[in-house]
């Protein structure tokens, strides 16, 4: 026994690993404690993604970022001044951009995931996403300063809420000559054509299209589709009565999805297969029914409250961040079966961000350069939807020094990706020193009741 | 019929942890003399108390708040900072509270059926003890051995917890137990208590137990001296899974006089909010008064370096007049939070002044 017989009852057992590593470990178990104690095995395949690849771990480490802002370590600037809180999205990662097509028909980069979206600094923000631009560059091309690109999507986030605060028009980012664009561009308009998400994770017998189940993609060994118990897929039109209303709408079918996402990876997740306009198995839809957790930084600004409960949060969030807003024309956020949860278009057409996909000369320092400077941008103009006098606000701090600016977020992009990847090697451990929970183990008592449990599943495929 | 019952949890008057039936006349706020003769006066079952008594205890607080953010728009709100429903039972030696309290649910994944950010009740305290002469023991959901102390003298927790509690450096309750000495003629206590360790609002996480070694002395037990109290305490333990230093040492100088408190406290901080390796710094005085039986003052200054390696403070100025109409209190209260160095940044909403409305009650009368 670790530290002798007397830890039991005395003290004095520190852990021995370093100070670091425990924090890490411990921060992020008891973020994940609720969780834990319902569903362990799910937040146990959510640390092995994690434990996967560094940038796995970025986007599932949003408790850790929210502790080194908190205790002073992230926080650090000469920027923030007193600008009130934006609303932003708290964790918008390079990932969590993407190509929406909205009700226009016109595909269109856009952020993607407000799962965390909430008032926050406008610098916590941008660092977010600087240190995952810094992050995955690290990965993707070693050789390359992350300074660079940090200063890149600074200097573009600035410029751009410089010009909207002015009134210059927001920009739709609808096309791009840039490599990673570019790429997800022609992949969505290739997915769009051939209905590739009715071609992966469907088939049509009898006439009749289903879900596929099991393993779908054998390079995603954990990611599967299961069968979901009959009296959850009864309420599942309740879930979905904000757009029951659509001529043909009919539930064809339902199936709980396994092993997607990271941050999100242990929530519900249920994908539903909806009659198209017509009979025909061609034109059938796909939604998918994503539980939405709590703001990962609830708590700032008290009392205020940046909505009256998640789904509304979530939702206008999303609303405010887009273009259009039916950037996703089924988005909405809604309360089910006692859950917070968001309905939204699952579809190969929209494309996200991938870091995996950053080789080649997607990953040249003018590639990654350009990202960092239409993300930033794009953040900007997310940001700019906060009241004229926030803007206003942060646009004098911005003043005081734009480059200085930029130099200070490449300082922090630099050194933020450098701290994630020693954290990542001190998560690992500690999955390692701890077991798959990451130290806090279950009670049987306290099981999930009996149709959550049948809700939350097994996620052994 | 309460009246009786409760006189006689007066006459005896001698537990002291936690919130103990008070001498509610007596000069002093911990009783009158809780330890007089303690090493003398035999089991308490000798001593002719032998009735069953129940102490009701009802606290609840309610709020207005008008709150100008430094860094953001100025807002107001109702709030219900505290509810507090519980029974206390002292039959012979034997004595056992449960607390209710209602609180925020805030955390999401787990309850399903409640929805939104729904008021639900959970339980404060909940233990048992037996005292035996000069020894006290108590086990279960317990009250820590300081922070009552220290509350004891200030007694307007509705202005402000004490920083102890509100900076997180140590929980007001936790899960274990507590051996608690009472000295001789009115000296005080020394005590100890073995703890999970994450306070009463989460469950054990750590694999190693909390010890707390504690002492309430008043050095002059005789005469008008006698609500000094010399405050001193040393704990050692870990929080968390991965067992994260969570060393604390302290102390300070009390006044718990019935109608007039003040404090002195600072506390070492070694491993603070999960980082192990933290070095913190936490200092606070207040003063308290009651005057014309009905007129209540009431300040208090915090300040808490949150890393003694590197300027990083928050400084919380208190203030409040108020009225007291026994079980009811009115105070209005100015509340000034002020950060610095790596604070300013890093606590988003916090710096910022607050008018506050403020309305208690609270029974027995002197409850903390």
């Amino acid at each position: 026994m670790r530290g002798g017989w007397w830890c039991l009852v005395l003290t004095g057992c520190v852990g021995s690993a370093p100070a670091r590593e425990i924090e890490v470990a411990t921060v992020i178990a008891r973020n994940d404690e609720v969780m834990i104690r319902s569903r362990p095995a799910l937040v146990a395949g959510r640390y092995q993604r994690m434990a996967s690849n560094a940038f796995d771990f970025y986007r599932g480490n949003l408790a850790l970022f929210r502790q080194d802002w908190e205790l002073g370590r992230s926080s650090r600037s000469g920027f923030l001044g007193v600008t009130p809180p934006v609303w932003g999205l708290a964790d918008p990662h390079p990932e969590n951009f993407g190509i929406l097509i909205a009700a226009d028909g016109v595909a269109a980069i856009e952020p993607n995931d407000f799962d965390s979206a909430d008032r926050v600094p406008f610098l916590f923000d941008v660092r977010r996403l600087v240190g995952g631009l810094a992050v995955g560059a690290r990965l993707a091309n070693p050789q390359l300063s992350t300074a660079v690109l940090g200063e890149a999507a600074a200097r573009s986030y600035a410029a751009t809420l410089t010009a909207l605060a002015s009134g210059a028009a927001p920009q739709r980012a609808t096309a791009s000559s840039d490599p990673i664009a570019a790429d997800l561009f022609r992949r969505s308009q290739r997915d769009l054509t051939n209905r590739a998400e009715l071609l992966f994770l469907t088939e049509v017998k009898e006439g009749q299209r289903r879900f596929r189940r099991g393993v779908i993609d054998p390079e995603e060994p954990t990611q599967f589709l299961a069968d979901v118990p009959p009296e959850i897929v009864a309420q599942v039109p309740e879930a979905l009565r904000r757009v029951q209303g659509a001529p043909g709408f009919e539930v064809l079918d339902v199936v709980r999805e396994f092993g997607s996402g990271v941050a999100s990876w242990a929530r519900v997740r249920l994908l539903v297969l909806v009659q198209g306009p017509t009979e025909a198995p061609g034109d059938d839809v796909i939604l998918e029914v994503k539980e939405l957790p709590e703001s990962m930084v609830a708590g700032w600004y008290r009392p205020a409250l940046p909505a009256s409960d998640t789904p509304a949060r979530v939702e206008s969030a999303a609303r405010r961040a887009w273009f259009r807003p039916d950037a996703d024309p089924r988005f909405f956020a809604t309360t089910w079966l006692g859950l917070p949860v968001l309905v939204r278009t699952e579809s190969e057409a929209f494309k996200s961000v991938r870091v995996r996909r950053w080789e080649g000369d997607r990953a040249s320092l003018t590639s990654l350069t350009t990202l960092a400077e239409w993300t930033g941008a794009l953040l900007a103009r997310v940001h700019a939807q906060s009241e004229p006098e926030t803007v206003r606000a942060i646009v004098t701090q911005l003043e005081r020094g734009p480059d200085v600016f930029a130099a200070e977020q490449g300082a922090f992009a630099e050194a933020h990706s450098a701290q994630v990847l020693e954290d990542f090697a001190h998560f690992q451990a500690a999955l390692t020193r701890l077991g798959p929970t990451l130290g806090i183990t279950q009670d049987p008592r306290e099981r999930a009741p009996d149709l959550a449990s049948r809700l939350f599943g097994d996620p052994t495929p | 019929m309460m009246l009786t019952l409760l006189s006689l949890v007066l006459a005896q008057a001698d537990v002291d942890g936690g919130f103990e039936p008070l001498a509610v006349d007596a000069g002093v706020v911990a009783s009158a003399s809780p330890d007089a003769g303690a090493g003398e006066s035999g089991p308490a079952d000798a001593r002719g108390e032998g009735a069953l008594t129940w102490t009701p205890i009802v606290d609840a607080f309610g709020e207005f708040q008008a709150r100008f953010p430094r860094d953001a728009a100025p807002n107001n709100t109702f709030t219900v900072p505290r509810v507090q429903l519980g029974v206390q039972a002292d039959w012979r030696g034997a004595s056992g509270r449960v607390l209710l309290e209602g609180v925020y649910a805030t955390q999401g994944g787990a309850l399903i059926g409640v929805a939104g950010d729904s008021v639900v009740v959970r339980i404060r305290e909940a233990w048992g003890g037996y005292r035996w002469r000069f020894l006290e023991a108590q086990l279960g959901l317990i009250p820590t051995l300081v922070v009552p102390e220290v509350e004891r003298a200030f007694l307007h927790r509705e202005l402000s917890p004490d920083g102890l509690e509100a900076y997180r450096v140590k929980a007001p309750a936790d899960f274990g137990g507590l051996l608690r000495g009472h000295l001789p003629a009115g000296y005080g206590w020394v005590g100890v208590s073995v703890t999970n360790g994450e306070g009463y609002t989460s469950r054990e996480l750590n694999t190693g137990k909390n010890v707390e070694l504690a002492a309430a002395v008043h050095p002059l037990p005789r005469g008008v001296l006698e609500p000094l109290t010399v405050l001193g305490f040393a704990m050692v333990g870990t929080s968390g899974p991965s067992s994260a230093r969570a060393n604390r040492f302290g102390g300070g100088a009390l006044w718990q006089g019935k109608t007039l408190g003040l404090g002195v406290t600072a506390a070492s901080v070694q491993g603070w909010l999960d980082d192990g390796s933290r070095q913190a710094l936490l200092v606070q005085g207040f003063a308290r008064a009651e005057l014309f039986g009905r007129l209540l003052l009431a300040a208090r200054v915090h300040l808490f370096n949150r890393d003694t390696t590197q300027p990083d403070q928050v400084l919380e100025l208190i203030g409040g007049v108020g009225v007291k109409v026994e079980p009811v209190e009115l105070f209005l209260a100015v509340h000034r939070t002020s950060l610095s160095g790596a604070a300013l940044t890093a606590l988003p909403g916090v710096d910022s002044t607050d008018v506050r409305l403020v309305v208690r009650v609270r029974w027995p009368p002197l409850y903390p």
